[in-house]
């Protein structure tokens, strides 16, 4: 048994001793401890690069997480084909060389998917802007590369910046100069107003709303634990004149797991939400599908040269994938044509399939393309068979101009869970028309298309983002992935305090996580914990002697 | 130190102590152990130690106070393990960190032990005087009147007494407690007297005044006493204490303090006598407006409980017997200021005591306190030099929060006679640190009582680790005896070997509720929710014999390993915001970058640590943020 654990300052106090300890020790005070940040350091909009930046302790152990080495480059040489693809995305720990470029790819931790093609530094302390082991990941621009990133940074223990925290930071490390401080405070207040108007805005809204009513129910549990901690007299009282006294369940379980759960419950749809609230900041990915020849590539042409505005423009990961952003009247739409997909085909096909696959699993929406001239065939019903239930499909009939084939009825039998279908007369035959800027697929044909058909399917797609079926009766409202790590963090609270409460632990226990869970929502909200809950005990319980 | 001579009008104390209530008590021994020489001055040698209100000592938060006051040395816990009538551990069914000791005090034998312990005490002169007047070195006619923000520190050098006689000293501790410019209230009727029909101190609170010290008013209330025969026990419901009842002091074994204990009673309140209060509301003192001072929510009059919470049908009424060499009983929970004659009707509408016969009313008394953000954390007085100030004249509520910041206030004025820095206890080593912390850096808007609640690293700030928290520290400083030392020392010794054997024997767990044929640490087993240590001894054949508060440290430190690890890291964090310490002549106005707001609460309180700071309410996390780039700046600058 050591007496260690009674005298932690004094620990602190020789661990802290030596001066090379000195300046990790300052920076740690400031707010966050020893914790790394990380932040896009970019200029937000869609520039063509994005810088993602971490600062701390474990800057290198999460960028080696996330990144992993090209291991061998196909095609290369090639016209038209130089990007590299990883063979494996499994991350093989790389070692960085203090301040050398590395290439590779970011890997999402969850899904193992490769989120972006990257450059990558990593800067060891104190050679770095912040005094602190730096690792830089340059991604492409775009928000939704960028945002993945930091999510999977945030996922291997980064946690969020405070304004100007880097400036800061840097600082307190004697990495700026003194006359500098000036300008570091009036970075911070300046960062800070920006982000109390932020705060400010967000209390307006229905999230701040959602998280008092769970900081709420979270206050009730822990006034309820306070009460029978420091009032056990008068609380044993309360038990004496309850029937459930002859229940063998402890008699604090049911006052305590149904507020925690319905806390849980409403982080839960507000993380639900979180998801569906990046498509309308970041945008929705829409994938066109089907098997060759059915007008996929007509209807990504057509769709580019309506009123949509063009961008950005990301070509896949191969030439018979392609994406492209569109501004649908505010709503951004990723738009990904893909190669058709069928049974008998070659070797370089396949490979094309399976990234049609792939575009498919990434999207939100499928946009899934029959040929209105013809019977449906094997090739259809396989690809229908591949769909999945939970994804919002959308059917394109085209080829109306021809003799139709292919009945409304027959389509939705062939997708049951298609949540609309639209008819368009989009065929292949070269565009001839004028165009009103440069094409970015030059071997592609366009030619003008009776918008009514088109509009209505814009106009579809506009209200899955912004209203529809995926948007409106969710809880639209966590758009910031800070918001996110926290409501995650304050959930997995809440479910360690549930899972005291299921092994009888006492309430002591129950109430470490719970106060967690609270102080996390406080800071979303900006409300600090005070005394709040010994507020609550003398308000809503008759204690005292 | 001065040489004391008895027969020397002219001597300087080292220390003066104004009051001998708990806080005066603990103050003016502290400062006697540590070689100060000090007078400790009362309106009454009979008050001595008194408990006005409840006969009890401990409690939740309140009893790992008395722990804590016990192992750094003071004299609560001894005195309480002697006299005690009844001794009970609450939260027994919940975990160690939230168990407290409380016990039913003898309130006669108490205050007669602790006289007796004040009259024995080398150094220590105790002796019968009201202070009329606090006297400072630099004082002149000048200062009187001009607020306190714009006068120049002054120095104290003594105090006057109403007689007139003047004892000079260089510290002064003011433990008033409810005695201030007191006022006791039965409905309309309000008298100038302190606790229990002891004289106020009617002058001393106006000089301070004169002198430019801002004074505020609280209030506090107790219930009436009522003669136990007659009572009818037949309708009461008794409460009995542990058998064997677990002592206060580490100095104690369990067989020390063994003795027949004496049973509370629990009965109800009900609607007619809710209904009588109600009615009559209006002739309360508060209710009718005859009193201003500021009342603490948890201890509501039973005029407050009917009043808020008025679904309530009944409210629990525990009877408490006073002492043995009396049949008085005190009637907890049931404070009021409604006229006599309805207090009785009121009473006597409750089971039990229908033939009641009362031998005290309840009254409430208010109060002057000071505003304890005035006080740096060593509870010495921002604007006074060598005043100290302990217990209820900071604000706070209750004998144990008095005793804890009375032994600390004593302690730091003999450190500053002997030219030492004071000494302070963080929030993440006693409850004591967490009370002086709120107080000065939140303050407190009514009278403050200690909760565990309040204590955010609770668990391991256990009554039963609170000598393995402080002792060293009480001895370093000349409060706790070796014995004491040695005594924890053997424990920590004792669970630490304990400890390593647990962690280190291998044990077949047949039998065990473990898989047959498998082996395990004995250490292992116990981390099992469902094992306890006493399931283990036919598999531990190794077992030695060791005290139980031995084997209780050994247990907690593996089954609550993980809390207490998640805790430590806490405290990790939170220790090294403590330890990045602000000039205290720091100009925060001319920092630049802070907002209005918080250079005003800075500049108020003067935080001794970043981390201190943090907790000011009215600071930001951004407020701090430019702080520290200043502080930086400061330091790299020198």
């Amino acid at each position: 048994m050591s007496v260690n654990n009674y005298k932690p300052m004094e620990n602190l106090v020789s661990r802290a001793g030596t001066k090379k300890n000195e300046s990790t020790t300052t920076n740690a005070i400031v707010s966050s401890g020893q914790e790394t940040i990380a932040a896009v350091s970019t200029a937000s909009g869609m520039g063509g690069i994005g810088i993602v930046r971490l600062s701390g302790d474990s800057a290198e152990e999460i960028l080696t997480n996330l990144f992993a080495e090209t291991q061998g480059i196909r095609g290369q040489g090639e016209q038209g084909d130089r990007r590299p693809v990883p063979l494996s995305c499994v991350p093989l720990s790389p070692v960085f060389e203090d301040r050398r470029m590395r290439h590779g790819w970011i890997v999402d931790p969850v899904s193992n998917e490769t989120i972006d093609e990257v450059l990558c530094v990593l800067m060891r302390a104190p050679h770095s802007y912040t005094g602190e082991d730096v690792a830089e990941i340059q991604c492409h621009g775009g928000p939704i590369p960028l945002r993945r990133i930091l999510g999977a940074a945030y996922a291997f223990g980064a946690v969020p910046a405070e304004p100007g925290e880097f400036t800061k930071r840097a600082f307190l490390n004697g990495r700026l100069d003194l006359v500098q401080a000036g300008a570091v405070i009036d970075l911070i207040n300046s960062r800070t107003d920006l982000s109390y108007r932020a705060a400010s805005e967000l209390a307006a809204g229905r999230l701040s709303a959602q998280i008092r009513e769970a900081r709420e129910l979270l206050l009730e549990v822990l006034a309820e634990i306070a009460a029978r901690i420091d009032y056990p007299e008068a609380y044993e009282h309360e038990v004496k004149i309850q029937p459930f006294i002859d229940s063998t369940e402890p008699s604090w379980n049911d006052a305590l797991t149904s507020p925690l759960r319905a806390a849980d419950k409403i982080l839960h749809d507000l993380l639900d939400g979180a998801d569906r609230g990046k498509l309308v900041r970041d945008g929705m990915r829409v994938s066109i599908i089907g098997r060759p020849n059915v007008g996929k590539s007509s209807l990504y042409n057509a769709m580019l040269r309506t009123d949509a505005a063009i961008v950005a423009e990301e070509p896949g990961t191969t030439r018979d994938t392609l994406e492209t952003w569109l501004d649908l009247g505010g709503a951004t739409v990723a738009l990904t044509d893909t190669a058709g997909i069928r049974k008998d085909a070659g070797a370089v096909e396949q490979a094309g399939i399976r990234r049609a696959h792939e575009a498919y699993d990434r999207a939100d929406v499928c946009l899934f393309v029959l040929d209105g001239s013809a019977p449906i065939s094997e090739e259809d019903r396989q690809i229908a068979r591949s769909l999945r239930e939970d994804k919002p499909t959308i059917l394109v009939v085209n080829k109306n101009d021809l003799q139709t084939q292919l009945s409304d009825e027959d389509a939705f039998d062939l997708v049951p869970s298609a949540i609309a279908l639209v008819r368009t007369t989009l065929t292949g035959q070269r565009d001839t028309g004028q165009r009103d800027r440069p094409s970015v697929l030059p071997e592609q044909d366009r030619r003008p298309v009776p918008l009514s058909c088109l509009a209505e399917l814009e106009s579809l797609l506009y209200g899955l983002v912004t209203g529809g079926k995926m948007a409106a009766e969710q809880n639209f409202l966590v758009t910031r992935e800070a918001h996110k790590a926290a409501l995650e963090n304050a959930s997995t609270e809440i479910g360690a305090g549930l899972m005291c409460i299921a092994a009888d632990d006492p309430p002591e226990f129950v109430e470490i996580s719970v106060r967690e869970a609270y102080r996390i929502l406080g800071e979303i909200i900006g409300e600090e914990v005070t005394d709040e809950v010994i507020n609550r005990v003398f308000e809503g319980f008759c204690v005292g002697k | 130190m001065t040489q004391a001579s008895e027969t020397n009008r002219q001597m300087t104390y080292d220390v003066i102590v104004v009051g001998a209530g708990h806080a005066g008590c603990e103050a003016a021994l502290s400062a006697a152990r540590l070689g100060c020489q000090t007078l400790l001055l009362t309106i009454s040698l009979d008050s001595i130690a008194h408990m006005p209100c409840n006969p009890s000592i401990g409690g939740t938060g309140k009893g790992q106070l008395v722990k804590e006051i016990d192992a750094l040395g003071g004299e609560m816990g001894t005195v309480i393990d002697k006299v005690f009538l009844q001794s009970r551990m609450l939260n027994r069914s919940k975990g160690p960190a939230v168990w407290s000791p409380r016990a039913q005090a003898d309130k006669a034998r108490y205050h007669l032990e602790m006289k007796r312990i004040l009259e024995q005490r080398e150094n220590l002169h105790l002796r019968q005087g009201e202070v009329s007047e606090l006297l400072f070195a630099e004082e002149t006619d000048v200062m009187k009147g001009v607020s306190f923000e714009n006068r120049e520190v002054r120095k104290i050098c003594g105090v006057r007494l109403k007689s007139g006689t003047v004892c000079r000293s260089r510290t002064v501790v003011l433990a008033t407690g409810t005695y201030l410019n007191s006022r006791v209230f039965v409905s309309d009727h309000a008298a100038v007297s302190g606790p229990s029909g002891f004289a106020a101190s009617t002058l001393l609170a106006d000089a301070m005044r004169a002198q430019g010290f801002e004074l505020r008013r609280f209030k506090t209330g107790t219930p009436a006493r009522v003669l136990g025969r007659s009572l009818d026990y037949t309708k009461l419901t008794s409460q009995l204490g542990d058998v064997p009842p677990l002592p206060f002091s580490y100095l104690n074994r369990p067989e020390d303090v063994a003795r027949d204990q004496v049973p509370c009673w629990l009965t109800y309140t009900n609607p007619k006598g809710h209904r009588i209060v109600a009615d009559n509301i209006t002739k309360t003192a508060p209710y009718g407006g005859h009193t201003t001072g500021v009342g603490p929510r948890y201890c509501l009059s039973i005029e407050d409980k009917v009043s808020r919470f008025p679904d309530r049908e009944k409210h629990q009424v525990f009877l408490e017997p006073e002492g043995l060499e009396t049949d008085e009983v005190y009637i907890q929970g049931m404070s009021t200021s409604l006229p006599e004659d309805i207090q009785e009707a009121f009473y006597r509408t409750i089971p039990g005591l229908e033939q009641a016969i009362f031998t005290r009313y309840a009254y409430s008394i208010e109060y002057d306190c000071l505003n304890p953000l005035v006080l740096e954390p060593s509870l010495a007085h921002k604007q006074a030099k060598g005043l100290y100030c302990a217990g209820q004249i900071n604000g706070t509520s209750g004998y144990e929060e008095a005793a804890a910041q009375g032994l600390m206030a004593g302690v730091n004025a003999a450190r500053f006679c002997k030219g030492e820095t004071p000494f302070l206890l963080g929030r993440d080593e006693a409850y004591i640190g967490v009370l002086i912390d709120d107080l000065v850096t939140k303050g407190t808007d009514e009278p403050y009582r200690i909760m565990t609640s309040r204590a955010e690293f609770r668990l391991v700030l256990r009554q039963d680790n609170a000598d393995l928290r402080l002792t060293e520290k009480g001895y370093e400083l000349g409060l706790a005896t070796s014995e004491r030392v040695q005594r924890m020392r053997a424990k920590r010794a004792g669970a630490a070997k304990e400890l390593a054997r647990l962690r280190e024997t291998r044990v077949p767990a047949a039998g065990t509720k473990v898989k047959n044929g498998t082996t395990a640490t004995l250490a292992e087993l116990l981390a099992r929710p469902e094992i306890s240590y006493d399931d283990l001894a036919m598999v531990d054949q190794t077992r030695p014999d060791l005290p139980p508060e031995v084997v209780r440290q050994a247990v907690i430190e593996i089954k609550y390993a993980g809390y207490i690890e998640k805790q430590n890291r806490q405290i990790a964090k939170f220790a090294k915001a403590e330890n990045r310490k602000i000039p205290q002549d720091l100009d925060y106005a001319a920092l630049g970058g802070l907002r209005t707001e918080a250079v005003q609460k800075l500049s108020q309180i003067r935080p001794a640590s970043i981390g201190q700071a943090s907790r000011i309410s009215g600071v930001s996390p951004a407020d701090i943020s430019v702080l520290m780039i200043h502080l930086t700046k400061i330091n790299v600058e020198r």
